[in-house]
């Protein structure tokens, strides 16, 4: 048995990051990882607080939620902190109005947001949505604004599709920085705003959660560094160098969730 | 004292001190036929994305500059140079109309990626397979790095963003080949047989905001709504001979240093100054007129 699962004593919460560690998202929705249906029941069986926390920004919590329900998941959106609320939030506070480069399956996330007369730009996974011409309206925008301001759903450089990795938001957001020559607003993960909001929806402290995900810098570092401790999984986009990480060492390497659960539930109560 | 250096080769900046778009700077075309009256070796230099040699040398020609082919280093040169140096087989990621430049080289199965500006390549599928291919360990090689360019609708995306993107996306940098990249320099140079310390570029001063200092080759700030041609140094040495002589230099050709470019001068003129006495008395030496080019 791993010698440091017993770092997982006192754990009282989880926070579960959901593509790459409970799905693979891809054609006809996604394929779950195995094992991870059945470690999100155990979880749920346990004393252990349990919330998903994504930068998941194609599709809206609700979307989201209804394809990993038909996939077998025990979830529901109220569980679910996600970068799209969180930006809206954000908007209403300070009065921005965005241009929106996003899917349109998050578009529904926005409902609720002027977007007349845009005076900032919100930007989220896209997908095939990032065609030049897209990014082209983007940038025009920006360089009009004569305070340009930048959001982006999350910063990952990559992720895992069934078919293979593929570009994230934060690689567009870079080309946009870059051709701006300004610095976005990251929303989502690794923000210390969006992990706090997921603790306080638990109800924890800090160092009473333990995050699980396939992002050594997003998920990992990123939880670590608000005082969380954190667990890298071997599924969705980890590549073995992500072990050797110069800059991020993970609380524990397991090779799915449902190690992680294993591990968790025999340890957490000690 | 400043050393005795020969000038062996002159680096020309296309656009902006040869010909502006589609008419020739007044007097070029004299001053170019004086400058092959000499020994010196000259390359035409520019960068660009989507004009092959071909393309370039047609538009010279009717300008009646009188260039061969190969005196032609464009960034497209320097990219095709690379790719045969590191023997790989890249995605052209480029314009159709450069593809010329890039005859014979392989490109199925690549195993690198060669980024030039091109809207049309730029869309989500294409760069993803890019993407992939830079995180197998391909390289990365772009033709310059610009954030944007002037288009009839107004400002668009240059290559420079996509490049960064992908090199976010696979930690990894790009080789960046065109202006004002040292490779560039070099490379340029490489066919003449001469090295830096031999060579002079002239150009217009139009280049991008992100000059590298790496190399003392190009002035840090530069006037870029100015289209008066400047002067530059490719070696460290001929900067401080230039300062020195500042004051002979303005009085004795009406040229005004400009304060924000130590090491150059603003010439109102392009090319006289290569018959002008002042290179010969300033410590640049042409050599004897053998054959001209």
């Amino acid at each position: 048995m791993a010698a440091w699962a017993k770092r997982l004593a006192g754990v009282r919460g989880v926070l579960l990051d959901i593509s790459g560690v409970l799905y693979d998202s891809g054609e006809g929705g996604g394929t779950p990882i195995d094992g991870s249906v059945e470690a999100v029941a155990r979880l749920k069986r346990s004393q252990l607080k349990v919330r998903f926390c994504t930068n998941e920004s194609q599709k809206s919590r609700g979307e989201l939620v209804r394809l990993l329900r038909r996939l077998g998941f025990n979830i529901s959106e109220d569980e679910v902190t996600a970068p799209a609320p969180a930006a809206c939030q954000i908007l209403k506070e300070r009065g921005l109005r965005p241009h929106l480069l996003i899917h349109d399956g998050v578009r529904p996330e926005f409902d609720q947001i002027d977007t007349s007369n845009p005076n900032c730009v919100v930007m989220a996974d896209a997908g095939d949505d990032f065609s030049y011409r897209n990014m082209n309206q983007a940038f025009q925008l920006l360089m009009e604004l004569e305070r340009p301001v930048l959001i982006s759903l999350g910063k990952g450089r990559y992720y895992k599709e069934t078919s293979g990795l593929m570009l994230d938001v934060g690689a567009y957001m870079k080309a946009l920085e870059y051709a701006c020559g300004i610095e976005a607003e990251v929303v989502g993960k690794p923000s210390p705003e969006f992990f706090r909001s997921a603790l306080q929806a638990m109800g924890l402290e800090a160092h009473q959660a333990v995050m699980i995900g396939d992002d050594i810098v997003g998920d990992v570092g990123g939880a670590q560094q608000c005082g969380m401790r954190a667990l890298q999984v071997r599924t969705g986009k980890f590549r073995p160098s992500d072990e050797h990480h110069p800059e991020v060492q993970a609380d524990g390497y397991v090779d799915n969730l449902a190690e992680a659960v294993d591990l968790l539930l025999q340890h957490a109560h000690e | 004292m400043a050393a005795r250096r020969a000038l062996k080769a002159v680096l020309v900046d296309l656009n902006g001190t040869l010909h502006i778009e589609d008419a020739a700077v007044p007097g070029a075309q004299e001053a170019l036929k004086r400058l092959r009256g000499t020994s010196v070796m000259v390359r035409f230099v520019t960068n660009t994305t989507k004009e092959s040699k071909q393309d370039l040398l047609e538009r010279l020609r009717k300008l009646e500059f009188e260039i061969s082919e190969d005196e032609i280093f464009t960034s497209l040169t320097a990219a095709r140079s690379l790719v045969e140096q590191k023997q790989v087989r890249p995605m052209l990621l480029v314009d159709d109309r450069a593809l010329p430049d890039f005859k014979g080289i392989q490109t199925n199965d690549p195993n690198a990626v060669v980024i030039g500006l091109a809207p049309e390549h730029f869309h989500y599928q294409v760069l993803n397979q890019a993407f992939r291919l830079l995180l197998d360990g391909a390289p990365l090689i772009a033709i310059h790095k610009a954030r944007y360019y002037k288009r009839k609708d107004g400002l668009a995306l240059g290559p420079g963003p996509f490049v960064t993107a992908l090199e976010y996306a696979t930690d990894t940098p790009a080789t960046v080949v065109g202006k004002p990249e040292t490779t560039f320099f070099l490379e340029a140079l490489r066919s003449t047989g001469c090295s830096p310390e031999e060579a002079v570029m002239i150009g217009d001063g139009n280049t991008e905001r992100q000059t590298r200092r790496k190399s003392a080759l190009l002035p840090t700030s530069l006037a870029r709504a100015s289209r008066r041609p400047w002067i530059t140094s490719c070696s460290t040495c001929c900067e401080p001979l230039w300062q020195r002589n500042r004051e002979q230099l303005e009085t004795r050709s009406g040229w005004v240093p400009h304060r924000s470019a130590p090491g150059s001068l603003r010439a109102d003129r392009v090319l006289p100054l290569f018959s002008c006495a002042l290179i010969r008395k300033k410590g640049i030496e042409l050599q004897p007129a053998t054959k001209p080019r």
